[in-house]
């Protein structure tokens, strides 16, 4: 009697278990987004967007290591039944790749009509918001601020061997850095300078974040990383300062967050909601107030303390559409040069 | 066999249709895949021989052997310790030894990085030459070995528990008579818990050659990096699969060293209930041995908990990690719960058709159930999205529920093994009886055999359950939106998140599932009460 009694809960918990995964999804006014954007900044700016819209919004976020590639990788995969409506990158180039690959829809917001034309695909793909910068992050007690690193050359500089890092360019904001450098040189020179760069022992960690922590502790002297890791350490003490790297060359690499509508969402109103708020000053004011510190592209937006305003940076002379081809073309490239290391 | 005999004894159903669920849920997804690499020949075999492949191979290989021996001889003794010896607090050195297989191995990483690293507990007190050395050390294959080692020695402690635990006390009572509890640990214990043991390695030497984030964060080569960048930075699916065939000749040839080494090993035959087996008395060793085991606890369990104890600082972190991660941390443990469940009953369907239906049946299916347990969780997602992502499917696809798909189809195996092991332990005549006896199969197997493995299928229960609860690769590449799990939440949180609120989160994980652990041991022992009156 016992025994069948414990039997007969087993089958309620099972049967009450199983249907309720299966049925998680309420009536409710819904829309799905997809982001690559730090979970930690992103997460906050979806839940006021549930409140404030009264549309639940449910969220696949990215991991560091994949940056942007995961979700995007998870958009192709379901390509035949797309199950997002949004994507939120946090650079620019994988959405570019899918607009390649024809997953996008167009939708020109009013929300980003004040975003300046380079920061937004001209068909209305994309649309580009809260920028940050690829910029040179140093340990403080290990090199004096004049004699600093001061150019994407200088991870070729013998001076710095063994002692520079960067993240893995096979995915997130490096590939898109390396592809402009790509698009800026050419084939010949961008692959001479990748080998000096390996010749010179530069270390490739998985993330912008751990090369940031790694210059943090010491274990390296310098590191790429984005403008919001290197707030991140400033905020919390660390002993490392921020270079804008090649302000009297080519340039400092200023990449835009993008927000995309996908073709075939299965919620295309309540996207297109979700996309205006996104591209609302308010959210760029909250990615600049916060920890994130990215750098509002609204006029009037206050900019944070701890980065530069767009306009007061020499911004890379490249166009984004032209990255997402260059891209393409020389992953199998740095797929070799970063496993041969 | 007469009419009304095989009218009552009828498994084959029951065992066909375990199978086919099992089968269906992770084999469908890799055959579905491997058609879709197949069209695209050219692009597989290019795929397949890129010029690093022989440092890949070397790599995943010399990081899968070192970390299953170092696992295995250690974890046998431990589990020699804890089962047979009256080691101080064993039970308690159990849990403490238990500890990191509740961890995605990563949080194990941050936690010893938390040690090792340059500002490291252990490091930074020592002097900038330390710092380096042990930084140096730890990222790459050192690193890797110590943390995966850490990670899964407690698979072996447990199995080698399970194994010891099922054998026959006559048998040793018998030895007792005329040999030394040294004589009878070497020549009787060990020789009839080899299976478990070599099981043991196998399970750490797949789950090592498949393991992604670990090598990843301490930038070691393997496989399983290539597969995952192929699928990732390149959006290849043929590439990504070309890269998981190695993977799965790797475990052929570890399935096929423990089918070697196991040759000639007799099966014990009988099994009774084992609280009367031969218990170690260590007298003057026990002191040494109790400070030899404790202090490998305290290095390789206790100092990383503790360096993510010191970042996470104050109970303000705790308070919000639970505010935070409350949704996560509920779906997390009644996911693992409802697919340990089910996992258990389609893993003891499994292993009866393995065990009993005969020695080619055997090898063949076991060795399948191997190669789903051992392909990568991300390869067995695109799969599953592949398959399932479509018009009609919505309801299993978009919820919760293509998760306990993806648990089944990967974990179903090791389940099937853990039950397969105590399985193993019992003669068939017992089941032979029974039958003759006319009791229909279905009884045989509720009133005889279910009772006398029940250590090994709340082993099963417990692994399954663990290994959902941990898993992040599979979950992540297809968690409905809006339902990540709780090691999903940590791992896309680490992302600029406060040290304090990562360490803040691991450590939430790390007491909940005990708490559920502890919850699950206490019902048993209810029932257990509860039965017995």
């Amino acid at each position: 009697m016992a025994g069948g009694r414990a039997r007969a809960l087993l089958v309620l918990a099972l049967l009450t278990g199983v249907p309720g995964a299966a049925c998680g999804r309420s009536s409710a006014p819904e829309v799905v987004v997809y982001t690559s954007e730090d979970q930690v900044f992103s997460e906050p700016i979806l839940k006021d967007f549930e409140k404030t819209a009264r549309i639940t919004v449910r969220a696949v976020y990215d991991t560091e290591e994949t940056k942007s590639a995961g979700v995007a990788l998870r958009i192709v995969a379901e390509r035949d039944h797309p199950q997002a409506d949004v994507f939120w990158g946090n650079e620019p180039l994988r959405a570019i790749m899918l607009q390649q690959q024809g997953l996008l829809a167009s939708y020109a917001s009013p929300a980003g009509k004040d975003i300046p034309a380079r920061y937004r695909d001209p068909a209305g793909y994309w649309t580009g918001f809260a920028a940050r910068a690829r910029v040179i992050v140093y340990n403080t007690d290990q090199v004096k601020p004049a004699e600093a690193p001061s150019s994407v050359r200088d991870l070729a500089d013998p001076r710095w061997k063994g002692r520079a890092g960067l993240a893995n360019p096979l995915f997130g904001t490096t590939t898109t850095q390396v592809a402009a450098l790509w698009s800026l040189w050419g084939d010949q020179a961008a692959k001479r300078f990748l080998a000096e760069v390996k010749d010179n022992r530069v270390k490739i960690v998985t993330s912008n974040g751990e090369a940031r922590d790694l210059v943090a502790s010491g274990e390296l002297a310098w590191a790429f990383a984005d403008s919001d890791d290197a707030n991140v350490a400033l905020l919390q003490h660390k002993p490392v300062a921020v270079v804008y790297p090649d302000q009297a060359g080519l340039g400092t690499l200023v990449m835009p967050n993008v927000v995309a509508l996908l073709k075939g969402a299965p919620h295309p109103d309540q996207a297109t909601r979700l996309v205006d708020y996104l591209l609302s000053p308010q959210v760029e004011e909250r990615l600049a107030a916060g920890a994130a510190a990215q750098m509002p592209l609204h006029p009037g937006v206050p900019v944070p303390a701890n980065v530069k305003p767009v306009s007061a940076i020499k911004d890379m002379a490249v166009r984004f559409s032209d990255l997402g081809k260059t891209s393409e073309r020389i992953l199998s490239y740095l797929n070799e040069w970063a496993g041969a290391r | 066999m007469s009419a009304p005999l095989r009218r009552v004894w009828r498994p084959t159903p029951w065992l066909a249709a375990g199978a086919a669920v099992a089968l269906a849920a992770g084999g469908l997804p890799l055959a579905w895949l491997a058609i879709t690499a197949a069209r695209d020949a050219p692009s597989l075999w290019a795929a397949l021989v890129p010029a690093r492949m022989l440092s890949l191979l070397a790599n995943t290989t010399l990081l899968g052997i070192v970390v299953s021996l170092l696992a295995g001889g250690i974890g046998t003794l431990l589990g020699v310790l804890i089962a047979k010896t009256d080691l101080p607090c064993r039970s308690l050195f159990a849990v403490v030894l238990t500890f990191p297989l509740f961890l995605p191995p990563y949080i194990v990483a941050l936690g010893w990085f938390s040690v090792l690293g340059r500002q490291g507990l252990l490091a930074a007190p020592l002097g900038p030459g330390a710092e380096v050395s042990a930084s140096g050390f730890f990222f790459g294959l050192g690193g890797a070995v110590l943390v995966l080692t850490t990670a899964y020695t407690p698979i072996v402690v447990h199995l080698v528990r399970i194994a010891l635990g099922s054998i026959d006390p006559a048998i040793e009572e018998a030895a007792r008579l005329h040999f030394r509890w040294r004589r009878i640990v070497w020549r009787i214990d060990l020789p009839l818990v080899a299976p478990a043991v070599a099981f043991a390695m196998l399970i750490t030497f797949v789950l090592v050659v498949g393991e992604f984030g670990v090598p990843a964060f301490l930038r070691y080569p393997v496989f399983s990096t290539e597969v995952f960048t192929q699928f990732a930075a390149f959006l290849n699916i043929t590439a990504a699969v070309a890269m998981s065939l190695p993977l799965a000749l790797l475990v052929l040839v570890g399935l096929g060293v423990e089918r070697y080494l196991l040759r000639h090993r007799v099966r014990f035959l009988a099994r009774v209930r084992a609280a009367n087996g031969l218990r170690i008395h260590l007298e003057r060793w026990r002191a040494v041995a109790g400070a030899a085991a404790w202090a490998w606890a305290l290095l390789t369990v206790v100092v990383p908990l503790l360096g993510l104890v010191v970042r996470a600082r104050g109970l303000a972190n705790y308070a919000a990690a639970i505010r935070g991660a409350g949704a996560s941390v509920a779906r997390s443990v009644w996911m693992s719960a409802t697919a340990a469940t089910l996992m258990l009953v389609l893993g003891l369907l499994l292993a009866y058709l393995v065990e009993r239906r005969g020695p080619k049946r055997h090898e063949a299916l076991d060795t399948v159930l191997l190669l789903l347990f051992a392909a990568p969780g991300t390869v067995i997602g695109i799969g599953l999205i592949l398959i399932w992502n479509r018009t009609g499917l919505t309801w299993l696809y978009g919820s919760a529920a293509i998760i306990l798909v993806g648990y089944i189809g990967h974990f179903t195996p090791l389940a099937a093994r853990a039950v397969g092991v105590g399985l193993r332990s019992l003669s068939p005549g017992i089941e032979e009886a029974a039958r003759l006896a006319r009791v229909p199969w279905g009884r045989a197997l509720r009133r005889v055999l279910l009772p006398m493995v029940r250590p090994a299928l709340a082993g099963a229960w417990f692994l399954a359950f663990i290994f959902c609860l941990r898993d992040l690769d599979l979950a992540v590449t297809i968690y409905p939106p809006g339902a990540e799990t709780l090691p999903i939440r940590v791992y896309t949180l680490m992302a600029n998140s406060p040290e304090p609120a990562i360490a803040a989160l691991a450590l939430l994980m790390v007491g909940l599932t005990a708490a559920v652990l502890c919850v699950a041991w206490g019902g048993l022992a209810t029932f257990r009460a509860w039965n017995g009156r």
